[in-house]
């Protein structure tokens, strides 16, 4: 009885760790920004944010991952974990983990101009590029708190 | 009495001359496979302002050329110019150039430049007529232009996925543009404004494009007329622009979860005048949209005609038709703030016994059954069902739960002739 007990709880915790967030595929064409509504078209400049239920909302830009949490659409105790793509090989990588590069060359969706990049190295190369600034997540929060005044 | 003489041939001389000069001038440049110059690239060279070059028929492949002069270049036969999917085909850096009668195709995808079969920068005036473009990654581009006329082109594109095309006639930065009477199919937005201003967008057909057909991103004081939007990602969308006047458009055929026949986005006193909303998921979703004004629209089968959110303000909606539509006006909210009147709603069975044309009992137009899909989107499936029907009834009679302020007065008895 002991053992079944046991093993009930263990798979029972095996469970709920395998019910960890995950990010999910984002449905180019079809669907909508959860911030501006604009339909998501462009895959490199697209991104992410999961909450702990295991919701997920999907943006067209940075930028607009970035408007929906400072403007506190939601709980900021709610989010699990914001998500953008690395600009030059669309892989996908932890927003704070990721450097940007704001840059009038490279126009993202919402025109505020941001591109994110997983090595900081990738990032520079790209700003020898296309000129611009390299910014952090932080950064890109108040630049975008500021900006859109939400 | 000599030195009359020489004057006068030196006179003489001088005129014959000065004609000679204006002769080369208006004597255009040809090029083509059976002419003596075969290239393009050298042709443009060649040419001085004010040059115009006749290109016959054939295939360039000399991308991406570089105008940096006023010239007319015109197109016999309609030359094919390639940019052999990788390279831009066109770049114009001079005002006023004339480029009509092409063909260009295959301007090459890129992830970091936007590669485009014309390319406008800096420049005032220009023509661009009368040309197909067909497979192109960009269209037509134009950037911080001025004054730039885009007429009669056919702009085709079989993008699959929206990554691996952009927009057919994209403007950035620029005023006073003319887009008229042109097709654009099968590219990401059809028309992509940002950053424009005092524009006309008129009698295009766009259909197929993967986004929008239309798009306006921060774009005040512009206008579309007589255009037609079918089977978009969705027709139209127009967002952070003030003063827009759309009028006499069709939106048809707009359909998809998230497909609209308009889309309305931070948008302030703008007019929608005139136009033809006919079997879209929704015809227009308003968000943000203040002091605007729907009159004399047609609203014909379309899943919601009006949805209008919560945060939208003092918009008037009035004398439009709404036919036939599953739901007439659907909203996020109890409260709202803008104001419905004499509308001809189909759904109206009211009576008119003043003989004013227009019925003594108001009309509720939102739905209850509405606010329930609102809650939970699963309950659709009951939309036919005759407990929804008489759900409805009881709400219209006493409203209790749709929002009481949204109610039309004066509903008209008959359609308004449109």
């Amino acid at each position: 009885m002991k053992t079944i007990l046991l093993l009930l709880t263990f798979g029972t915790l095996v469970f709920l760790y395998g019910c960890e967030p995950e990010r999910q595929d984002i449905f180019y064409g079809e669907e909508e920004c959860t911030h501006c509504n604009m339909i998501i078209s462009e895959p490199k400049f697209s991104s992410q944010l999961l909450t702990n239920k295991g919701k997920y909302y999907n943006f067209d830009s940075i930028e607009c991952l970035a408007g929906f949490i400072t403007s506190k659409s939601l709980p900021t105790e709610d989010i699990h974990s914001a998500w953008v793509i690395s600009f030059n090989s669309e892989n996908w990588v932890l927003a704070q983990d990721a450097h940007y590069l704001k840059s009038g060359n490279l126009q993202s969706p919402m025109s505020l101009n941001l591109s994110a990049y997983s090595n900081l190295e990738v990032a520079k190369e790209y700003q020898r590029n296309y000129t611009g600034e390299i910014l952090s997540w932080n950064d890109i929060q108040n630049f975008v708190h500021k900006e859109w005044n939400n | 009495m000599y030195t009359f003489s020489i004057n006068k041939t030196w006179f003489a001389f001088l005129g014959f001359s000065l004609v000679l000069i204006r002769l080369s001038f208006a004597q255009p440049i040809f090029v083509g496979p059976d002419q003596e110059l075969t290239s393009l690239k050298m042709a443009i060279e060649q040419a001085s302002d004010g040059d115009t070059i006749i290109v016959k028929g054939g295939t360039y492949r000399e991308s991406p050329l570089f105008i940096d002069k006023d010239i007319v270049l015109l197109g016999y036969d309609q030359p094919e110019i390639d940019g052999e999917s990788k390279h831009q085909i066109l770049f114009v850096k001079t005002d006023h150039v004339v480029i009509n009668g092409f063909l260009f195709s295959n301007a090459g995808l890129s992830h970091t430049s936007d590669n485009a079969a014309i390319r406008l920068d800096g420049v005032k005036g220009g023509e661009i007529r009368n040309n197909t473009l067909n497979n192109n990654f960009f269209g037509i581009y134009l950037a911080r232009t001025e004054g730039v006329q885009i007429i009669d082109n056919t702009i085709r594109s079989n993008a699959q996925r929206e990554s691996t095309s952009a927009n057919g006639i994209h403007l950035w930065n620029s005023k006073e543009i003319l887009v008229s009477n042109n097709q654009v199919i099968g590219h990401r937005d059809g028309i992509y404004l940002e950053n424009v201003d005092n524009s006309e967008v008129t009698n295009n057909f766009t259909e197929g494009n993967l986004r929008y057909g239309l798009h306006f991103m921060f774009s005040n004081d512009c206008l579309y007329l007589e255009n037609t939007f079918s089977k978009n990602g969705a027709g139209v969308a127009v967002m952070y622009s003030d003063r827009v006047l759309m009028g006499n458009n069709r939106f048809v055929n707009n359909w998809g979860s998230s497909s609209y026949g308009l889309l309305l986005k931070d948008i302030n006193e703008s007019k929608i005048y005139n136009n033809h909303f006919e079997n879209n998921t929704t015809a227009i979703r308003m968000e943000g949209t203040n002091r605007t004004v729907i009159k004399n629209n047609r609203f014909i089968r379309n899943g919601s005609a009006v949805r209008i959110m919560a945060n939208s303000i003092n918009n008037r909606i009035e004398q439009n038709n709404f036919i036939d539509n599953s739901f007439d006006v659907s909203t996020n909210s109890r409260r709202t703030n803008s104001s419905f009147r004499q509308n001809y709603w189909s759904s109206y069975t009211g009576y008119d016994l003043t003989g004013d044309g227009f019925g003594d009992v108001p009309f509720h137009p939102v739905r209850l059954f509405s606010l329930l899909i609102e809650r939970n989107e699963n309950a659709m499936i009951l939309m036919r069902s005759l407990f929804v029907d008489i759900l409805d009834i009881a709400e219209r009679v006493f409203p209790v739960l749709t929002p009481e302020a949204l109610v039309d007065e004066q509903p008209r008895m008959r359609e308004w002739k449109l």
